[in-house]
């Protein structure tokens, strides 16, 4: 606002300056330029009347009498007397060759330039020409003595001195100089007191100004119409100080008005600063807050406008909106929005925050059962409805310090610190069996039931990520063991971690395929026959770092992840070459191999066993697959209708552990199988164990009806194996005969065993 | 001479010539008396209240002739004659003045082609004095 103003005025000042002094500059142009004007009308009229004047005179008959006398006295005195007439400074008589024959002026002494110079004048009779004689300027007019012919000449003069300069100044308004050929002054308007007034000092004289000067006059030069001997230069001059006085007075009222409008412009600017800038850039300021995030008001103050003021308040009402609006967008991302307690992401935190050293916290995650049963029966809404009842039945147990998240679909999770001396399990119970209370919902009382998982901090895990994650794997095994109250045993979790270990190196094992896992093969005795003719092939693992794993544990690994398949395939691929080896040896024996219900569900099984047996050459009748009752109980069509292929092409389909698992005697009947392996559960205590005769004794006659043959497994001693034997048992397998082995310890063994047997 | 003014306007016939100098000061009719011209030579004759009336009088010392329009005159061969005197009553230089010829500078005369003189003659300068730019 400030600068607007200043800018102005300079502008102002600047422009009235420089256009003020191009008027004047024109204004005076013009002037001297009327002036010349003037001189030269001046000068012709002057000529004019001087020529009427001495025309007259020339005329006059006595002058011509007394010229034509030759009598130089007489003409003398003539010239004087009719000059006088007319008020000539001076009056010449010349012969018509411009020879002076009489003068006014007494002693006046032509030079040899001054006689050609008349005689110039002669040529032009009726003009004036101008000449210095003895020092003074004269306007000189020539004109003819007619008596009645040219008989002389007469020149008669007037004189240019301060009566003509005066009147030319009068008429022009400028001052008028003449000055001769060396700069001397003729005659001048101008009167110096203390300079000598030349030409050079009207055009160099200055006037000091402010730091500098500037030029006193402004003139104009011409030469006068005079006979090129004798210069005369006239000097048209303005004298510029009163030119100069009404500028600097017209300057100095602008720059007035200058400073008014500069005063004026920061008086404004004052004012608007205080209405309006300087609320504007406290705005700025308090926007730039806001986007830190601070939402702190600042309060409009009465010196504003009310356009300020109420834009103050939209600013208020702004920050404060962006707030409630930040805070509810934390609530939510904190909080599950249906039920209102914290989320999973926030309870995380919150464990952190809350978990302190030296206190006791229990953690409950409960999951209600059955809970999408709920949903479908009842219907989404209610099932939502029910959630929020149960989150403010946990927020009505203890509002306190008791601290609850729901982590996803039914799952909740509670913190709840303990005191000293507190009895942990009573203290769970009450908190189910208030939790299981009846629940409203709607117009429905709901009883609903619940897994719980616990841990306990710091037993059970000394950071918020641990206790965290035991506290989850006690709910899945609540889940899994069907345990309504679980809580966390200590190496669980690494018993899982050890578990995706395992899995992990089980993969690898295969991938290498470098020896650690490896087949043993357990020998069957045919009872009948007494001969050797079967084996079992087993799975081993012997891990590098982890040692002996157990294929129980590993194979139920691998058939929960799924790679039981790749594993089997593996075992498969390794048992027919072991059998290709051994057929080179000359040993034709079967082998039977342990298939999981996923392996034969799986719809590349047939072909990789095909291609094993095509690549070993071995054929499908040395090959048993044992499938668990359990397994084929499952009552996969597909598998069922590949176990009939396999079958047909001359595959023995076996049905291991049978007894145990919850086979249903019509399904046995319509699968293929071969032969049954009764578990060994059956066997081990055959001989002291009447039940467990009953039982072996009518599963072998009920196989042998239905067309299968029966393998014993688990045999321990001799006993049993006689009273098998008596029962009509095919074969037998189990300790008493051999463990498993290695395929060379199987040759060495089978070597011996014919030796001892045969 | 005798200046009859047969005019019905007085005339003032005036001469400042050398050879006459006379005015006839503001006159009607006859002058009472007729002006001797003793001497010989060129009288300039004006009126002084009529500035366009000029005239000359050319007063021969032994006698004189007059060319015709193309300026030629013959004149009778007389030995005696040394000098030939001319003028013109327009001639530029002094009116009274005449160009004087000296036969001697002209020895070998051809009759057929007889003697060539100029004078620079022009038209007297306008008299209307008074007129100029107004």
């Amino acid at each position: 606002m400030c600068r607007i103003g200043l800018v102005t005025s300079v502008v102002i000042q600047g422009w009235s300056w420089w256009s003020s002094s191009q008027f004047n500059k024109k204004q005076l142009t013009e002037s001297i330029n009327n002036a010349q004007n003037v001189f030269e009308q001046y000068t012709k009229k002057k000529e004019k009347l001087l020529t009427t004047a001495a025309r007259v005179l020339t005329a006059d008959f006595g002058f011509k009498q007394a010229v034509t006398t030759k009598d130089k006295e007489t003409i003398a005195s003539v010239l004087l007397n009719h000059g006088q007439r007319i008020d000539a400074d001076l009056m010449l008589l010349t012969d018509l060759k411009g020879q002076l024959i009489s003068s006014s002026l007494s002693k006046l002494n032509l030079d040899a330039t001054q006689s050609a110079s008349l005689s110039m004048l002669l040529n032009e009779p009726g003009t004036t020409h101008f000449m210095i004689l003895q020092n003074t300027l004269y306007q000189l007019l020539a004109l003819p003595v007619n008596a009645p012919r040219p008989v002389a000449y007469a020149i008669v003069g007037f004189e240019i001195n301060n009566d003509v300069a005066e009147e030319l100044k009068r008429l022009t308004r400028l001052d008028v100089s003449f000055f001769d050929g060396t700069g001397k002054v003729i005659t001048s308007s101008i009167n110096l007191i203390d300079e000598k007034l030349t030409p050079d000092y009207l055009i160099s004289k200055t006037l000091p100004w402010f730091l500098s000067t500037r030029p006193a006059f402004d003139s104009r030069q011409f030469e006068l119409e005079t006979t090129k001997k004798y210069p005369v230069k006239l000097f048209l001059t303005a004298d510029l100080s009163s030119i100069y006085k009404e500028h600097d007075r017209l300057l100095s009222s602008i720059a007035v008005i200058a400073c008014l409008i500069m005063l004026a412009a920061i008086m404004l600017s004052r004012l608007f600063a205080r209405n309006l800038t300087k609320p504007l850039s406290q705005l700025v300021e308090q926007s730039k807050a806001f986007s830190k995030g601070q939402y702190a008001n600042i309060v409009s103050n009465k010196n504003m406008s009310q356009e300020v003021s109420s834009l103050f308040d939209a600013f208020s009402e702004m920050g404060n909106a962006i707030d409630a609006r930040e805070q509810q967008i934390l609530y939510q991302s904190q909080h599950d929005i249906l039920t209102g307690l914290y989320n999973r992401h926030s309870f995380r935190k919150i464990i952190s925050n809350t978990l302190i050293e030296n206190q006791q916290h229990l953690l409950i995650a409960i999951n209600i059962r059955g809970f999408s049963n709920l949903n479908e029966i009842l219907g989404i809404q209610v099932g939502d409805r029910c959630l929020q009842a149960l989150a403010q039945r946990l927020i009505d147990i203890n509002n306190d310090s008791w601290q609850h998240a729901r982590l996803d679909g039914d799952v909740f999770l509670s913190l709840i610190p303990l005191a000293e001396n507190v009895h942990v399990g009573r203290y769970v119970q009450e908190f189910i069996s208030d939790l299981t209370k009846p629940l409203k919902v709607d117009s429905l009382e709901l009883n609903l039931k619940f897994w719980a998982g616990i841990a306990i901090y710091p037993q059970d895990g000394d950071d918020t990520n641990a206790i965290f994650r035991r506290v989850m794997i006690a709910l899945d095994y609540a889940k899994k063991d069907n345990k309504p109250i679980r809580y966390y045993h200590a190496g669980e979790e690494e018993a899982r971690h050890q578990h995706l270990t395992i899995i992990e190196a089980l993969r690898l094992a295969l991938t290498l395929d470098d020896g650690q896992l490896y087949m043993n093969y357990q020998p069957k005795l045919n009872l009948k026959t007494g001969k050797i003719d079967k084996v079992e092939a087993l799975i081993r693992w012997k891990h590098p770092e982890l040692g002996f794993i157990s294929p129980e544990v590993f194979i139920s690994y691998a058939e929960q992840t799924g790679i039981i398949f790749d594993l089997t395939a593996w075992v498969i691929d390794a048992v027919l070459k072991q059998l290709s080896d051994w057929q080179q040896k000359g040993l034709f024996i079967d082998a039977a191999i342990n298939i999981s219900a996923q392996d034969i569900s799986h719809p590349d099984f047939q072909m990789n066993l095909k291609k094993s047996t095509i690549k070993h050459q071995i054929s499908p009748e040395y090959i048993t697959l044992e499938v668990t009752e359990r397994d084929l109980m499952q009552d996969e069509v597909q598998a069922i209708a590949l176990l009939i292929e396999l079958k047909k092409k001359g595959y023995t389909i076996s049905v291991d552990d049978y007894g145990i698992g919850q086979s249903s005697l019509a399904k046995l009947k319509q699968l293929p199988v071969d032969e049954l392996k009764i578990d060994k559960s059956f066997i081990m205590e055959l001989n002291t164990s009447e039940s467990d005769q009953i039982i072996v004794g009518s599963t072998i006659s009920l196989g042998h009806r239905l067309g299968l043959s029966v393998v014993a497994e688990g045999l321990e001693n001799n006993e049993s194996l006689d009273i098998l034997k008596n029962m009509g048992c095919d074969h037998i397998q189990g300790y008493f005969l051999s463990r498993p082995m290695s395929s060379e310890a199987f040759m060495e063994w089978f070597g011996s065993y014919y030796k001892n047997n045969a | 001479m005798v200046f009859p003014n047969s005019d019905n306007i007085r005339h003032h016939v005036y001469s400042f010539s050398k050879a006459k100098t006379f005015e006839l000061k503001l006159y009607a009719g006859k002058p009472k008396k007729p002006i001797e011209f003793e001497n010989n030579g060129v009288v300039i004759v004006g009126c002084n209240i009529h500035d366009s009336m000029v005239g000359s009088i050319y007063v021969a010392k032994n006698s004189a002739m007059m060319t015709d329009e193309t300026g030629k005159v013959t004149l009778d061969f007389d030995p005696m004659i040394e000098k030939i005197s001319i003028w013109h009553p327009l001639q530029k230089n002094n009116p009274e003045e005449r160009k004087i010829i000296d036969l001697k500078d002209y020895p070998s005369y051809d009759y057929r082609e007889g003697y060539n003189v100029s004078i620079d003659v022009g038209e007297p300068a306008s008299r209307d004095t008074f007129g100029d730019t107004y």
